[in-house]
C-alpha cells in the first residue's frame, strides 16, 4: 500500500520551512488547488482589487474628495468621468478605487483579529473544563444578539473610525470563530497523540498551539476565505447605515447609501459600489470553495 | 466453464484505482472459482485487493475503482454492466454479504425485526411462510429468545448478538453466494471463537457457496476447503487448506505462517519472524515479481526481471497453483525458540520497578449500571514489574485493561490504592518530568499516535527535547537519527509526515518516540493488534530487541492469547476490572486453568468443539463485591456459593488464580490442543507432562 502511493507525493525536501507554511506550500504545490477552474475564476475579481487598491493614485487623476462643480449639472458616466461623478460631484471612478483601500485593510485586519481572539478563546474553552462555560456562554450571548443591533450599539459608543470598525467585526465574528475552534479540538484532543503529549507533561498551552492547532489550518483557511467574504458584506452594511468610515472619506457601504436617494435619477452612483461590492464578494466565496474542495479531497 | 455447479467464476480480474498514468493496480488478473457448497479463503495483508474483489463480486466498486478487464460471473450470470434492476434483482437472490463491524451493517433506529422483514419481504413469501422462516434462521444463528431480539434496537444487542443478526439477515434470501468481509474481526476473542464456529457449521449444512476474506490465516482454515493467498493485488497461491496450512510453496504464504503466533508447549516461546522490511523507501517495481523485496529466496536475475506466473506446482496437484519461480517444497516446521528468558519466581528478583498496590478506579454510576452502583473498571489490583521482564495484561474489551494503563501512566487517577515507582510512592496527579521521562506509552492505534499535521522528525525532536537533557539541535538531531535507526527505520522518513507513512512505520516511530528518554517502563497498550501479522511479528520482535539492549520493563495490554504467551514473561488475566487469575506465562497457560482462562484459551486455539456452552452474549449486570466476577457466565460455576461469596486466592506453581473450584479439578490444556497450527512440532508432547 504503502510503496503503492509514493508515486503521489511530493519528493522530500531537505532544510524545513516552518510546519503551517510548509503545509500552505505544500496544499499549492500539490497543484490540486492550481488545477481547479474555481479557483482561477474566484482569483480574477480579488486579484484585480487588490491591484486597484495598491496602484488607486496612477489608476485616476481624480483626488476622491475633490468636487467637479462642473460636473454637478450632469453627473452621468461622460468621457471626462468614466463613471460619472456623484451628487457632490467626485469622481465615482476615483472614490471607488481609494474605497478599495480601505475595504481591502479593514476586511482582512478585522478577521485576523478575530482569529486571533477567536482561537484563543476556542483553544481555551475545548481544552479546558474550568474555562469553557465560561466562554461558551459569552459566544452564546454575543451570537444572540442581532448583528446589525450589536454594530449600532457599538459604534454609536465608540463612534465611527476605520479601528473601530474592526472592534466591532472582531466582537461579532470571534465568537463564531472560538466555536468552530472549540468543535475542532473536542474531536482532536482525544486523539492519541494528544495523550502522548501529556504523558511527556507538555504543558496546555503547547498541546494547544502546537499539538492540536496545526491540525486545524486547512478547515481555518477554508472558513477564513468564506469569512473574507461576508465580512466585505458586514463592512459595507456599516457604510450604508452610516456607520462606516466618517465623511468624506470614500466608503463603498456609505457611497450606496448616499446614492440610494438619487436611484431614480442616477442610478449609477450606488449601482457602481454595489457591483464592486458584489464582484470582490463573490471572487472570496469562490476562492473559498476551491479550497474548501481541494482540502476535502487532500 | 461448468455453469451450473459454479457460484462465482472470475476471470483474469483486474481492477484499478485512479485514471491514467496514475492508475494505482489493486487487483491483477486473478481468477478463481468456487462450486456450491464450498468456501474459499482469501488471506493477506491489508491493501493486497482482498476487499477490493470483494466488492467487485457485489458490483459495488467504491472510491473510483474500475474494472479494466477480466469478468466476474455469478451463478454464470456475468456481474459487470449489468442494468441496476437485474442488478438489484441478483443481488437479492444470489449474494450476501457480511462485513466487519457489525455495528455499521444495522440500522441503528430500527428493531432487528424490521429489519429482518425487509431482507426476508424480499424472498416473496405469504405472511405466515415468512414469520416462520424468519423463526427459523434466527435459531439457526443460536439466537433463542427470538421474541426479544426482534423486538430490540441494535444498541440493545451485545456484538455478537448483532453479528449474528446480520449472517442470519443474509441467510433469509438463502443465497448462492455468501461473502464474509474479515467478519470476526471486530469481535472479542471469545465471541470470535464462536462466531467462526457458527459459520463453519452453516457451510457444512447449506449448499451455499462462500469467499471468506481475512488477514487470519488459522481462522481461515478453520472454514475453508481451499485457501487463496494474495500479495499486492495478486493471487501468489491458490490451494487444498491442508496444502497450504503444512506445506505452502510460495515463500510469502510460508512468510504468513511463520509470523502467525501461537502458543507453544511449556519452556517453549513461538519464534516469530516478520517480514517486513520498513528500513528501506521503496520504490514502485513493475516488473519482476512483485514480492522479491521483501523475498528471503530472491535472486536477482529472474526474480527481479521475470514476472512469475501462476502455475500448477506438479501434475499430481493440479489445484495448488503458485505464482514463484522458485517455491519451496519441504514441509515447513513451525518455528520455535526456548524460552530463554529469566522465568525465574518473582521472589528471587531484585526490587520491584512499579509497585502497583489496591489499585482502584470507580466510574460513577451512570446509565451503565443501572443498579446505581458505581462501575469498578479497575477492582482491587495489585502487581509488581521488574526490569528487563514484560508483564502482560489480557482481557476482553470492557475488561478494564486499557483503564489500568491509563492509571499506571497518570493519564487518569486511582479512586484508591497507589502506585510506587523505583521506590517512591506517585502523586495522584502532576507527575515530575524525570518519571515521565522513565515511564512512557506505546498506543493501539497507529493513525492516532503521531500528529498529523508535524513531520515524525519535529515530533521526535520534540520528544527528545522534553525527556532528555539534551537541548542543542545537532545533539538532539543526531540522537533522533540514531533512535530512528534503532526502530530499523530510514531517518529520511523524519521529514515525512504521519500520512505517508505504513501503520508499521508509525507504530515504529512511535516505538522511537516511547524509547526517547530511555525509559525504565514502556506500556504498550494493544500496540500490535492493529497491525497485519507479517507487520505485528516484526513490532513484537523490535520491542523485544529494545528491551534485551536497555532492560526495560514492559507493560504489554493485549487481547490475544497467542502473542502474549510468544511475548511476555508474566501474566495478568482481567475480567471486568479483576484479576482472575495471573503468574509466570508457562503456569498461567500449563497449569491449572481458572475457568475464563479455560475459556479464553479454548477460544484461541480453535479447538474442534466449543466446550464451553455459556451464555457468554447476555449482558448480565455485575453485582459487585459479592461472589466471583465471573460467575455469571462461567461454564464450571458450583452453585450459589459462585454468587455470594467472594472466591479464595488458590496458588499454583507460580501462578495465582480466584476461584472456589479445587486446583485438582480445574480444565488444563489437553496435549493435542498444545500448538496451533498443528505443523509438526518434535518433542512438544514429551514436555506436556504438568508439573
Amino acid at each position: 500500500m504503502s510503496d503503492q502511493t509514493q508515486p503521489l507525493l511530493a519528493p522530500i525536501r531537505h532544510g524545513r520551512p516552518p510546519v503551517v507554511i510548509e503545509r500552505i506550500w505544500r496544499a499549492v504545490s500539490n497543484s490540486l488547488l492550481l488545477r481547479s477552474p474555481l479557483f482561477y475564476v474566484g482569483c480574477v475579481p480579488v486579484v484585480l482589487w487588490c491591484l486597484v487598491a495598491i496602484f488607486a493614485p496612477l489608476l485616476t487623476g481624480y483626488d476622491p474628495n475633490a468636487q467637479d462643480i462642473a460636473a454637478l449639472s450632469q453627473p452621468e458616466p461622460s468621457a471626462l468621468h468614466l463613471l460619472g461623478t456623484d451628487q457632490l460631484g467626485r469622481d465615482v471612478w476615483a472614490r471607488i478605487a481609494f474605497g478599495a483601500r480601505s475595504v481591502l485593510t479593514i476586511a482582512p485586519l478585522s478577521l485576523l483579529s478575530s482569529y486571533a481572539f477567536g482561537i484563543v478563546l476556542g483553544l481555551a474553552s475545548g481544552y479546558s473544563r474550568l474555562i469553557d462555560p465560561i466562554v461558551t456562554k459569552l459566544c452564546d450571548v454575543m451570537l444572540a444578539f442581532p448583528v446589525i443591533v450589536l454594530y449600532v450599539v457599538l459604534i454609536t459608543a465608540i463612534g465611527p473610525s476605520s479601528s473601530n470598525i474592526i472592534v466591532a467585526v472582531t466582537v461579532s465574528t470571534a465568537p463564531a470563530v472560538a466555536r468552530i475552534v472549540r468543535g475542532m479540538v473536542l474531536d482532536l484532543k482525544d486523539r492519541e497523540f494528544v495523550d502522548a503529549a501529556r504523558i511527556r507533561n507538555e504543558s496546555g498551552l503547547y498541546i494547544m498551539f502546537f499539538e492540536l492547532l496545526p491540525n486545524m489550518v486547512v478547515p481555518l483557511l477554508v472558513d477564513f476565505c468564506l469569512r473574507m467574504g461576508y465580512t466585505i458584506i458586514k463592512i459595507g452594511s456599516l457604510g450604508f447605515l452610516g456607520l462606516g468610515l466618517p465623511p468624506p472619506d470614500p466608503d463603498w457601504g456609505g457611497m450606496v447609501k448616499e446614492g440610494v436617494a438619487f436611484m431614480l435619477v442616477w442610478p449609477h452612483i450606488s449601482l457602481v459600489p454595489c457591483l464592486a461590492i458584489a464582484s470582490l464578494v463573490i471572487g472570496f466565496n469562490l476562492v473559498a470553495d476551491a479550497v474548501a474542495s481541494v482540502a476535502r479531497r487532500a | 466453464m461448468d455453469i451450473v455447479s459454479s457460484v462465482l467464476e472470475v476471470e483474469a480480474l483486474t481492477i484499478a484505482y485512479g485514471k491514467g498514468r496514475r492508475a494505482i493496480e489493486a487487483v491483477s488478473e486473478v481468477s478463481l472459482s468456487i462450486e456450491s457448497g464450498e468456501a474459499l479463503g482469501l488471506v493477506g495483508e491489508s491493501g493486497c485487493g482482498k476487499s477490493t474483489l470483494a466488492m467487485s463480486v457485489m458490483s459495488h466498486l467504491t472510491g473510483g475503482a474500475r474494472i479494466l478487464s477480466g469478468s466476474v460471473q455469478v451463478c454464470g450470470i456475468p456481474v459487470n454492466g449489468l442494468r441496476s434492476s437485474a442488478l438489484r434483482d441478483l443481488r437479492a437472490r444470489k449474494l450476501a454479504m457480511i462485513h466487519q463491524d457489525p455495528m455499521a451493517s444495522l440500522n441503528p433506529r430500527l428493531r432487528i425485526g424490521r429489519q429482518l422483514r425487509e431482507v426476508a419481504t424480499l424472498a416473496v413469501l405469504s405472511r405466515e411462510e415468512r414469520e416462520a422462516r424468519i423463526e427459523h434462521t434466527l435459531r439457526s444463528v443460536r439466537l433463542a429468545d427470538t421474541h426479544r431480539v426482534l423486538s430490540s434496537y441494535p444498541f440493545e444487542l451485545s456484538g455478537g448478538q448483532k453479528q449474528r443478526i446480520v449472517i442470519a439477515m443474509a441467510l433469509l434470501a438463502r443465497p448462492a453466494l455468501m461473502l464474509l468481509d474479515e467478519p470476526t474481526t471486530a469481535l472479542d476473542v471469545s465471541v470470535q471463537a464462536e462466531i467462526v464456529d457458527l459459520i463453519a457449521e452453516i457451510r457444512s449444512s447449506s449448499q451455499m457457496g462462500m469467499l471468506f476474506i481475512s488477514h487470519d490465516l488459522p481462522l481461515v482454515a478453520q472454514v475453508c476447503s481451499r485457501i487463496g493467498v494474495m500479495y499486492k493485488g495478486e493471487l501468489v497461491e491458490i490451494g487444498p487448506t491442508d496444502q497450504i496450512m503444512n506445506e505452502p510453496s510460495h515463500p510469502y504464504s510460508r512468510a504468513l505462517l511463520a509470523c502467525t503466533p501461537r502458543i507453544a508447549a511449556r519452556g517453549q516461546r513461538a519464534l516469530l519472524t516478520g517480514i517486513d522490511i520498513p528500513s528501506k523507501v521503496r520504490e514502485p517495481r513493475i516488473e519482476g515479481c512483485r514480492f522479491a523485496d521483501r523475498c528471503s529466496n530472491a535472486r536477482a536475475d529472474s526474480c527481479l526481471e521475470e514476472h512469475p506466473q501462476l502455475r500448477a506446482l506438479n501434475n499430481l496437484q493440479p489445484d495448488d497453483r503458485v505464482r514463484c519461480h522458485f517455491p519451496i517444497t519441504e514441509q515447513a516446521d513451525v518455528p520455535l525458540q526456548d524460552a530463554v528468558r529469566n522465568d525465574t519466581a518473582p521472589a528471587a528478583l531484585p526490587a520491584p520497578l512499579l509497585e502497583a498496590d489496591h489499585l482502584t478506579r470507580l466510574f460513577p454510576h451512570r446509565a451503565v449500571s443501572g443498579n446505581g452502583q458505581a462501575v469498578r473498571a479497575n477492582d482491587d489490583i495489585s502487581f509488581h514489574m521488574y526490569r528487563g521482564r514484560t508483564l502482560a495484561v489480557i482481557g476482553e474489551s470492557g475488561s478494564g485493561k486499557s483503564t489500568l494503563a491509563r492509571l499506571v501512566i497518570g493519564l487518569d487517577q486511582p479512586s484508591d490504592g497507589y502506585i510506587r515507582f523505583e521506590g517512591s510512592k506517585l502523586p495522584p496527579s502532576g507527575r515530575s518530568d524525570k518519571v515521565a521521562s522513565a515511564m512512557q506509552m506505546v498506543f493501539q492505534n497507529p493513525g492516532g499516535t503521531l500528529n498529523p499535521a508535524r513531520t515524525v522528525g519535529t515530533g521526535l525532536r520534540r520528544a527528545i527535547r522534553k525527556l532528555t537533557n539534551l537541548k542543542a539541535a545537532s545533539a538532539v538531531d543526531q540522537r533522533a537519527r540514531d533512535l530512528m535507526l534503532a526502530v530499523q527505520l530510514d531517518p529520511a522518513l523524519m521529514d515525512r509526515y504521519p500520512a505517508e507513512l505504513s501503520g508499521g512505520q508509525k507504530q515504529r516511530v512511535a516505538i522511537a518516540r516511547a524509547f526517547a528518554g530511555s525509559p525504565a517502563l514502556v506500556i504498550a497498550d494493544e500496540a500490535v493488534s492493529a497491525l497485519d501479522v507479517s507487520v505485528q511479528a516484526s513490532i513484537l520482535q523490535l520491542l523485544k530487541h529494545l528491551q534485551a539492549q536497555r532492560g526495560t520493563a514492559i507493560l504489554f495490554i493485549s487481547h490475544d492469547l497467542a502473542v502474549v504467551h510468544a511475548f511476555a514473561d508474566d501474566v495478568m488475566i482481567v475480567y471486568r476490572g479483576k484479576v482472575v487469575h495471573s503468574g509466570l506465562v508457562d503456569d498461567v497457560y500449563h497449569g491449572p486453568l481458572h475457568p475464563y482462562t479455560e475459556r479464553l484459551l479454548n477460544a484461541a486455539l480453535r479447538s474442534e468443539r466449543p466446550i464451553l456452552e455459556t451464555t457468554s452474549d447476555e449482558n448480565t449486570p455485575v453485582t459487585a463485591g459479592h461472589g466471583c466476577v465471573y460467575a455469571q457466565k462461567c461454564h464450571r460455576r458450583l452453585g450459589d456459593i459462585c454468587l455470594t461469596v467472594e472466591p479464595p486466592e488458590r496458588r499454583a506453581a507460580e501462578a495465582t488464580l480466584r476461584c472456589h473450584i479445587l486446583l485438582e479439578q480445574l480444565g488444563r490444556l489437553s496435549p493435542r490442543q498444545r500448538v496451533m497450527p498443528q505443523a509438526c512440532n518434535p518433542g512438544g508432547t514429551s514436555q506436556l507432562a504438568a508439573q
